[in-house]
């Protein structure tokens, strides 16, 4: 319920969990191994690896889509309801 | 469609959504739902200010973020919780390993400042367009683009400065 896809590439990342090569559990969840990677380079260029800028994106995707699916709590649809309550009473 | 929906009807199915950026935003859940709250209430009372079949989440996205800046203002004192409760309740985490390096992004993410969080939260997580951004947090669109970028980049710079180091 209240599943919020931000964009394409989010739900891509769920479809991708059906794909035989990914398990599920790593669903739209980079690898820690491309963040561990050793950087030969500065960090001036690993900061724009293209490989670790995806895998922000990822995380941030991640981040919003375990918020966004968690039932809505309690509090706030009990405050709406009463929000819309007392709005009918006032007219 | 005789009549306009009420835009207040909404609003239910806009939470998850007011949720994840308020979470997001702040790290902190009790502080986050408090800022939910507040900007449903006031939603509610001003709703006649929405302009109907603009971006509802946009102008909800600005209420929320004014009343965390006055919040933030008035708990000046008080620093964001960076090793907070939040992942602990994250919903679906993976490995042992990705927790950990989720972990350190979402440490990472509260140590920016609140311009660049902001900046990168609505166009890469919440997939707002820039132009939506930039009214969200009331400056040009190019000062959005080069915060996400910067914010990129000093996430991208943390994250690989992370790696590097030996395990503790």
């Amino acid at each position: 319920m209240c599943r919020y896809v931000p964009n394409s590439s989010g739900s891509a990342s769920r479809r991708g969990g059906q794909e035989k090569c990914m398990s599920p559990k790593h669903q739209g969840m980079p690898r820690r191994d491309v963040l561990t990677q050793p950087n030969t380079e500065a960090d001036e260029a690993s900061a724009l690896n293209p490989a670790v800028q995806d895998h922000i994106g990822q995380y941030l995707r991640h981040l919003y889509d375990s918020i966004a699916q968690e039932p809505v709590p309690d509090r706030f649809v009990e405050l709406l309801a009463d929000l819309e309550r007392k709005q009918r009473e006032r007219k | 469609m005789s009549e306009t929906p009420d835009p207040r009807s909404q609003l239910v199915e806009l939470l998850p959504r007011i949720r994840a950026f308020a979470i997001s935003l702040c790290g902190h859940r009790e502080q986050a739902d408090d800022l939910v709250q507040e900007t449903l209430v006031k939603a509610w009372s001003h709703i006649e200010s929405f302009q109907p079949g603009t971006n509802m989440i946009a102008w909800l996205f600005t209420i929320l973020r004014n009343e965390f800046y006055s919040t933030r203002r008035k708990r000046r004192h008080e620093v964001p919780d960076v090793d907070g409760e939040m992942a602990a309740t994250l919903a679906s985490l993976p490995a042992q390993e990705d927790h950990i390096a989720f972990q350190e992004f979402r440490t990472a993410l509260l140590t920016l400042s609140d311009d660049y969080r902001e900046a990168l939260l609505l166009v890469g997580a919440s997939g707002l367009s820039y132009e939506d951004a930039a009214q969200i947090c009331g400056c040009a669109v190019g000062t959005v683009k080069s915060r996400v970028h910067r914010a990129r980049d000093q996430l991208g710079r943390l994250l690989s400065g992370n790696a590097s180091r030996p395990a503790a």
